[in-house]
Order: C-alpha cells, then structure tokens, then sequence
C-alpha cells in the first residue's frame, strides 16, 4: 500500500480533504505514518482509559510511596505496564488480525505483506499506548520536581519499559495474524498477561527481555545498571524482530489465515530460545548501588537524623521519636543507651542508629512505630542471628534474643509515648543489660546469662 | 440438469416433530462465533488443570510473600469463550421463530454459559484453596463484565474489562487481604469463599449484563 493510497483513503473517509501547507508538509513517509497511526488502530478508543488506569495506578496506591524518590517513582511508572502492555497486545492482534481480513478495507486494502507494511501495523498497534505511558511518565516527573526530589535515572527505566511494550505489541501483531481478530486478540491478551507477569514482574533476580522494574520499596541510593538493561533491550529487540519476520515471511493458508513458513518459525525460535535463555544469565543484579550516595543531611539538635533527600518527608517523623525517647530515657537514668544519631541504611557503631525504611513504612506515608522503636535499639545485625528461626538453626540463646528484643521495642514504643517505668515490659535494668549485651553482639549477656 | 420441482424433498435433520424446532436453533447458532468459542473452551482446559494449583503474588506489594490462588482469576478464560459464543457473526435473517430475539438472546446465554461454568468448577476442584462457591462467584462477575463489555467493543477484547478489574483486586487488594485486614467490599473476586449474597448480586449482575447485551445485538439484528 503506497503513501498516497493511505491520504486518498484520508479523502474518502473524511470527506472534504483540503491541503493546508501544514498538511503538504505532512506528505511523504512522515505524514503517511501519523495518518495510519491515527486511522489503523483501535487502540486510540481505549487510549483515554488506559491513561487513567495508569494514572489511578501510579497517583492512587496508598500514600504515594514513591514520593520525592526519584528512582522508585520512574520505575514504580512501570507498574501500571503489567494491565497497560497487556491490553496493547490483544489491540495488536486485533489492528493485525483486520488489516489481513480486508475488514479495515478504507484503511487497509489489503494484507501488508511488505516488511515495511508489517512495521506500519505495528507502530500503529503501539503508538497509542507508547503515548499513554510517556503521558504517565511524564505527569510522575512533574509530580517529582513538584516534591523537590533530587533528579535521578530516567533513560534506563523507561527504555526497559517501552521494550516491553514494544515487544507485547508484537506478539499480538503475531497472534493476529495467525489467528484472525477476534480469536487473535483473545489469545493474545492470555499470552501476554502470562508474559508481562510471570516472566516481567514476578522475577526479582534477573531481568529476561520481558523485565518490568517496578520498584515498591525504595531505591534512593541506588540505580538500574544501564549495561545490564541495554542487554535486555537489545534482547527485546531480538525478540520483536523475531515476532515481525515471522510475519513477513507468512504464506496464506486454505482458510484464509496467514501461516510463518516452517524455517522461519525453526529460525525464530532459536533466536528467541537463546536470547531467552542467556539474558536472565547475563542480567543478574541489575540493579546497582550508587558509589557516593551517603546520605549527607543531617538535621535535629537533641538527635542527629540522617536520611536521604528523597525522604524528607519521613524525617521529622523519625526525629519527633527519637527525641521523645531520649527524653523520656533521660529521666529515667538511661540516656546513654539510645543513639544521639540516625543514619539511613548505614551501620555506624554503637552511638548511631541504622534506619532502614521498609515498603510498609513509605505505602503508609507514615513510618511504623516498631520501625523507629528498632532503629534505636542494637544488635539486629549481629551474626548469630543470620540464621534461619523456622528451620532451627538459630542457637537458644539466638532464640531468646530475638524474643527479647519484641519487649525491648515495646518498651522502647513506652518511652515514646512518655509512660513510667512501671507501665514497661522489661525493667530499666534488664533493658539496660539487653541493650549493653546487644552492642557487642554478646547475646548471652543481652538474655541475662540465658 | 435436473429441475427443482423434480428433486426429492430432504427431511429434517433431528428428532421426528422437532424438525421445526431445531432448525431455529441451528440456524441460531450458526450466526454465532461458536467454533472459536469452542476452540477456547478446550483450549482453556489444560490451562486451567496445570495453572490452578499456582498462586500469585500481589502487585503493589509483593514482599508480603502471602499469595492469591490463581484459580480465582482462571474464570476468565471460560467468560471469554462465552463473548465470542453471544457474538453475531453475520446479520441474522431472523425466522417466525426467532423473532422474538431477547429470550433466544438469553437462553443462549445460559446455554453458552454451561462450558465456562464446568471449567470454573474444574479450576476450584484443581485448586484446593477455594471454594467452587467462588470460583463460580467470580465466572458471574466476570462474564456480567464481558458481556456489558462487548456492547461496544470486538469480542476478542471484550475480556479487557474484566482483566482490568482482576489486576485493581491484584494490586490494590491482594495484600490488604493476605495481612488479614478485611477485604475491600470491591475486591470481593479475592474471596476464597462465597456467600449466597454474593452468588445472587453477581446473578443479578449477570442477568443485568446478559439483558443489555441482548438488547444490543437486538438492535443490530434489525428486530
């Protein structure tokens, strides 16, 4: 199908067609993309809902989590993929499956047999949902910069998504013209979803080509390592040419269908079955540790707070606590026990607290109290405790700690709210000898000898 | 050459005086996608056995560990058999018999709805973490969904609806649930089990949606 059979389809659907200069401009390859883009798909009618659903997804979970990270927020933008890529996919398969039919016939006159044909069907399968997800990008930046957030990776996260999107769209093109539009579409919609989420989402340790990295705990002080994820773009890559040859190199069946020739699907296959195979090998750990990001502002006066620009928001809330402990502490005679400084994800020694924010703490917008009550008590990362406590392998006196280490953070939870020693679980003495024991990690000390 | 008048009279096909009968429903059911709904059923099948005893992990969340059975999601493929069996294929030419389209409509219904049930059963039985109270509960709510759904869009992506409300239990619900707060009244797909309320407002639901739809097709049929 030429240029100008897709603008004389423009005339006959649209009535009246006059040219403006803009629209001459418009002639040639550029033009002749947008109008099919714009004409080719059905995608555009679920374009408007598949915005909100991203937006809903990203601006609606429980207290925003993502805010003022800008990392987890990029890659937290990818969440909404997991239903979004899906439904691009079953829109392929039906944009393909009718553009072989013959029913887009104003559109479409005939079956695209030509590579470049196959590449427009597919462009205008993704484009609405390309558009869709940079719109949902772009409106989670502002919501970022809004928030002050200290501006972060953005290339290597969207281009992992945007593959993914890529490579749904073209395995819904492939399931459309095999199977029809109507079964096409279904299938395609199956296939994908099993694609995007159990080989997209659910896998933690490596990145396949369908990798979606969409962060729900935090990831201030780290990034996606840009080596690995080009490998898993390119591998996507790989896989979305595969899916279009297979396309391309298609003969028409008796009953109408399209069918790969036997070589190109054994070709495909392999090609898919290697990158498939040796991307997860090569992808492992894709998420790399930022060399300088130590978290450098410190605030508070009675107790030193230090956390991550992204988490501002957390930190007066931290500070309020430890405050009200050390206060309450002081009266007591126990002053010395708790940390003068919170330092986030950083151990530092006796003297300093080790905060390390958990997924609950930043769904809530709040952190939970038994969070704040251990991050100023010691001894979490002591070696004796790496063992695991179902399996049996932790020592008694292991076990005991951790036991006491529930009343310890009670106790600490009491101090907060400012209640007397007599309302505590544990004695002033024995919280003392918990948390002196604990320091050094001697843990028969911290039970009392047990 | 033969001429038509010489030609001997074909009988029926079917049971004796229920010729007159049954050509209404053939003629029925060859204007519906019923092949392809097949081809889904049996397909779906063997998908159902080997996926149902899997669970899933909830999205926003899924450090929680807890999980969802996978086999209150399968329903799905049994309502997407029925979409493409309540879709009009071709324009009905519409016999005395059929005239009256909403109760062949919904009659057809119910019968396409036979397959998807026994496949949302065989999906609760391969389980063995939910009830078939409410592996049916969900098949309801999902097809009501679908069938509204195909109204305005291609039956092949009439399912998105129901894919979309199965991904906002999976994200905003699942983990509320697996903590052991109390489900979200909108999350009720979630439930392991089911209760007789729940089984008659999806029900009505589903009667709801089976109405609309065969309005639609009413419509488009020129009755």
């Amino acid at each position: 199908m030429s240029t100008a059979d897709v603008e004389h389809t423009g005339l006959q659907l649209g009535g009246r067609w006059r040219r403006w200069p803009a629209q001459r401009w418009l002639d040639g390859q550029v033009g002749a993309l947008a109008g099919y883009c714009e004409n080719a798909s059905i995608g555009w009618r679920l374009a408007p809902l598949a915005l909100l659903w991203s937006l809903f997804v990203d601006f609606g979970s429980r207290g925003r989590p993502w805010a003022g990270d800008w990392v987890m927020a990029v890659t937290w933008a990818g969440l909404p993929l997991v239903f979004v890529a899906v439904v691009a996919a079953g829109v392929a398969a039906y944009d393909a499956g009718q553009s072989q039919t013959g029913e887009r016939a104003g559109v479409v006159d005939s079956y695209p047999g030509r590579a470049r044909e196959v590449l427009r069907v597919w462009v205008s399968a993704t484009a609405p949902f390309v558009l869709v997800h940079l719109l949902t990008v772009a409106s989670v930046m502002v919501a970022l910069v809004a928030d002050g957030a200290p501006r972060g990776q953005l290339v290597a996260p969207l281009a992992q998504q945007l593959a993914v999107l890529g490579l749904a769209t073209a395995l819904g093109t492939l399931v459309g013209v095999v199977c029809g539009p109507r079964l096409g579409a279904f299938v395609a919609l199956v296939l994908a979803a099993f694609l995007v989420y159990w080989r997209g989402y659910v896998v933690m340790s490596e990145a396949p080509p369908t990798k979606i990295t969409a962060a729900t705990t935090e990831l201030v002080g780290f990034k996606l390592s840009e080596p690995l994820v080009a490998v898993q773009v390119v591998a996507a890559a790989v896989w979305v040419v595969a899916a279009l040859a297979l396309v391309v190199f298609s003969v028409p069946d008796p009953q109408g269908q399209r069918r790969p020739r036997a070589a190109a699907i054994v070709l495909a296959v392999s090609v898919v079955g290697a990158t498939g195979w040796l991307t997860p090998q090569v992808t492992k750990g894709w998420i790399d540790p930022v060399p300088t990001a130590v978290p450098r502002r410190c605030t508070g006066a009675q107790v030193q707070v230090c956390l991550y620009v992204g988490h501002d928001r957390e930190r007066a809330q931290v500070a309020s606590f430890a405050a009200r402990v050390r206060a309450t502490a002081a009266r007591q005679g126990l002053a010395d026990l708790f940390p003068t400084r919170i330092i986030e994800r950083r151990p530092s020694g006796p003297a300093a607290g080790q905060l390390w924010l958990l997924p609950d703490d930043l769904s809530r917008a709040r952190v939970a109290d038994d969070t704040l009550a251990s991050v100023m008590l010691p001894g979490q990362y002591c070696a004796q405790l790496a063992g695991d406590p179902i399996t049996g392998a932790l020592t008694t006196t292991a076990g005991a700690f951790i036991g006491m280490s529930v009343s310890a953070q009670q106790t600490v939870k009491n101090l907060a709210e400012g209640r007397s020693s007599s309302q505590w679980p544990m004695s002033p003495q024995r919280l003392r000898d918990y948390v002196e024991g604990a320091r050094t990690c001697d843990l028969r000390a911290a039970v009392g000898g047990r | 050459m033969t001429s038509t008048a010489a030609r001997p009279r074909r009988r029926a096909r079917g049971w004796p005086g229920l010729g007159a009968r049954l050509n209404p429903i053939q003629s029925w059911a060859a204007v519906h996608a019923g092949r392809t709904a097949i081809l889904v059923w049996i397909a779906a099948a063997p998908v159902v056995v080997l996926t149902a005893p899997s669970t899933l992990l909830p999205l926003l969340n899924p450090t929680h560990g807890g999980q969802v059975p996978t086999a209150l999601l399968l329903p799905l493929l049994g309502a997407g058999g029925v979409a493409f069996a309540v879709d009009h294929q071709t324009p009905l030419q519409l016999t005395q018999a059929t005239r009256r389209v909403l109760p062949w409509q919904l009659g057809w219904i119910a019968v396409c709805l036979v397959p998807a049930i026994a496949l949302a059963a065989l999906a609760a039985v391969q389980s063995r973490q939910i009830t078939v109270g409410a592996a049916e509960r969900n098949l309801l709510l999902v097809t009501a969904s679908t069938l509204a759904a195909a109204t305005v869009l291609p039956a092949g992506l009439a399912t998105i609806p129901a894919l979309g409300y199965d991904m906002l239990c999976l994200t905003f619900a699942a983990d509320l649930i697996i903590l052991g707060l109390p489900t979200p009244w909108w999350a009720v797909a979630l439930e392991r089990r089911s209760s007789p309320a729940q089984l008659l407002v999806a029900v009505a639901l589903l009667g709801l949606a089976a109405t609309l739809h065969s309005h639609h097709q009413a419509r488009r049929a020129g009755a």
